[in-house]
């Protein structure tokens, strides 16, 4: 368990591994989307209320879990990245803020296309809309901290702080909707008790969840990889590996 | 199957540009995250080749060292 | 763990719960009345303020929609199972509006205790199911479902 720990903070170590596993992750994530997409679009029934903007749902639940959970990635490895001084978990940190935005403003842009019909509204200052938001600010407010240091090591561990605070935004958007009188209605499959989506549609919801964080492993692993060629280009093996 | 015709999976049941405008905006992002990477790193392997252009005529045994991960 | 390091985790702990205590009490003080919202029952108890902008939640009563000939505007109940007051409104319903439906509707409380709506938004319950199937639910009843709706839109 260590020696992986430790082999983990080795990047040349993580890069070779990384570039080993990406084919097989890019190709799991392609068969994913193709099987989530036909399940989503042509094998499941429209909603009792909705109708056909339920397929919605598919695209825009998983966007809206992945921009949590790529949050959560980026809190934890900059923990620790701070408490190990881990300049792999600093790469991997950084490498989740460009992810997640997009993750976060898809979300919000398929919640509104979803919202006009349904609800009457492309936007509403609800705290599940606003939380969202804030979410998307954080990962760009961490974005530019990071870029706007130019030394490398202040830059990382700024934004790692950054990055742990924000983590605070994230039970406000989960539980947003019991603590306040929303728009947006309460969860539907993180309750303990049974889903509340027919199995009709928990396939089709589930499959495309898988899809989505297959493509989030691929692309990170693949970010992680240009952090490291980035960071590391002083390093005699990435020297040897460009000449190659 | 859900639809009896083409043009009914087309229709969406009348929410045609609301269910396709969301299943285009997430095809866009994830081909803008996926060529922001391949560009990224081309950058990358460019700016590095350029930094150091001498190093491989002086120290040609350093390349014989086996090479394991290919680029993908 | 290494002393250095455990104080760092600790400081960054610490940290962190500091933050998420301060985010708590600034949330817990603008409370639930930041977003003006209002039940039928607080309207009729005179709970909510006159001729300020205010939300009112609630089921859109079974037969009380009334459209006026010839115009957007309408007129509609909305009740939380124990009041009802009355929404006017003129302007385009939410597709997903219609009776029994949760709604959300924003505007002025007038004297005669109306509400005076400028948007009015159809809020859905977190149940996704295809129409056969809400069809013999319909039917047959559904145990572990039975009251849940009501009490969560009457909050």
């Amino acid at each position: 368990m260590w020696l992986w720990f430790s082999r983990l903070g080795s990047p040349k170590w993580f890069y070779e591994l990384a570039g080993r596993w990406l084919p097989w992750t890019w190709a799991l994530t392609v068969l994913l989307f193709v099987a989530g997409s036909a399940l989503a679009l042509l094998f499941s029934p429209p909603d009792y209320q909705q109708g056909e903007t339920v397929r919605i749902m598919y695209l825009h639940v998983p966007a809206a879990f992945l921009s949590m959970a790529c949050y959560l990635t980026m809190a934890i490895a900059s923990v620790i990245a701070l408490v190990w001084r881990m300049k792999m978990a600093f790469a991997v940190a950084r490498s989740c803020a460009p992810i997640g935005a997009a993750m976060t403003a898809l979300a919000l842009f398929t919640g509104a296309v979803w919202g006009k019909p349904i609800w009457g509204t492309w936007w509403e200052w609800d705290a599940r809309l606003t939380s969202e938001l804030v979410l998307l600010f954080l990962y760009l407010g961490y974005i530019a901290l990071h870029e706007s240091i130019s030394e490398q090591s202040q830059a990382d561990r700024a934004a790692a702080v950054l990055a742990i605070v924000g983590v605070v935004n994230l039970p406000i958007i989960h539980f947003s909707v019991d603590w306040w009188n929303t728009l947006h209605q309460g969860a539907s499959i993180s309750r303990l008790q049974k889903p509340a989506i027919d199995a009709s549609m928990l396939w089709p919801l589930f499959t495309m969840l898988a899809a989505f964080f297959a493509f989030f492993a691929a692309s990170l692993m693949s970010r992680v990889r240009n952090e490291i060629l980035k960071r590391e280009a002083a390093s005699r093996w990435v020297k040897a590996l460009v000449k190659a | 199957m859900s639809f009896t015709s083409f043009a009914d999976f087309l229709a969406m049941g009348g929410y045609a540009p609301y269910v396709w405008t969301c299943y285009g905006a997430t095809l866009l992002t994830l081909a803008v995250i996926v060529a922001g990477l391949r560009r990224q790193k081309k950058k990358l392997m460019e700016t590095i080749r350029l930094q150091h252009p001498e190093r491989q005529a002086v120290a040609p045994g350093r390349i014989v060292v086996k090479q394991t991960a290919e680029d993908s | 763990m290494k002393a250095h390091r455990r104080n760092r985790l600790i400081t960054i702990l610490a940290g962190t719960a500091g933050v998420a205590a301060a985010v708590a009490l600034v949330l817990y003080a603008l409370g639930a009345k930041v977003d003006h919202f209002y039940t039928p029952s607080e309207i009729v108890a005179g709970a909510a303020p006159l001729e300020r902008t205010i939300r009112v939640g609630g089921l859109v009563v079974a037969g009380s929609l009334d459209r006026e000939p010839g115009s957007l505007a309408l007129r509609f109940d909305v009740t939380d199972n124990r009041d009802r007051i009355t929404v006017e409104f003129e302007g385009i319903l939410p597709d997903l509006f219609r009776e029994g439906q949760g709604i959300i509707a924003e505007g002025q409380l007038l004297p005669g205790g109306k509400v005076r709506a400028s948007k009015v938004l159809a809020k859905h319950d977190e149940n996704y199911m295809p129409p056969e199937v809400a069809k013999s639910l319909e039917k047959y009843g559904h145990p572990a479902n039975a009251g849940k709706k009501d009490k969560k839109d009457a909050q």
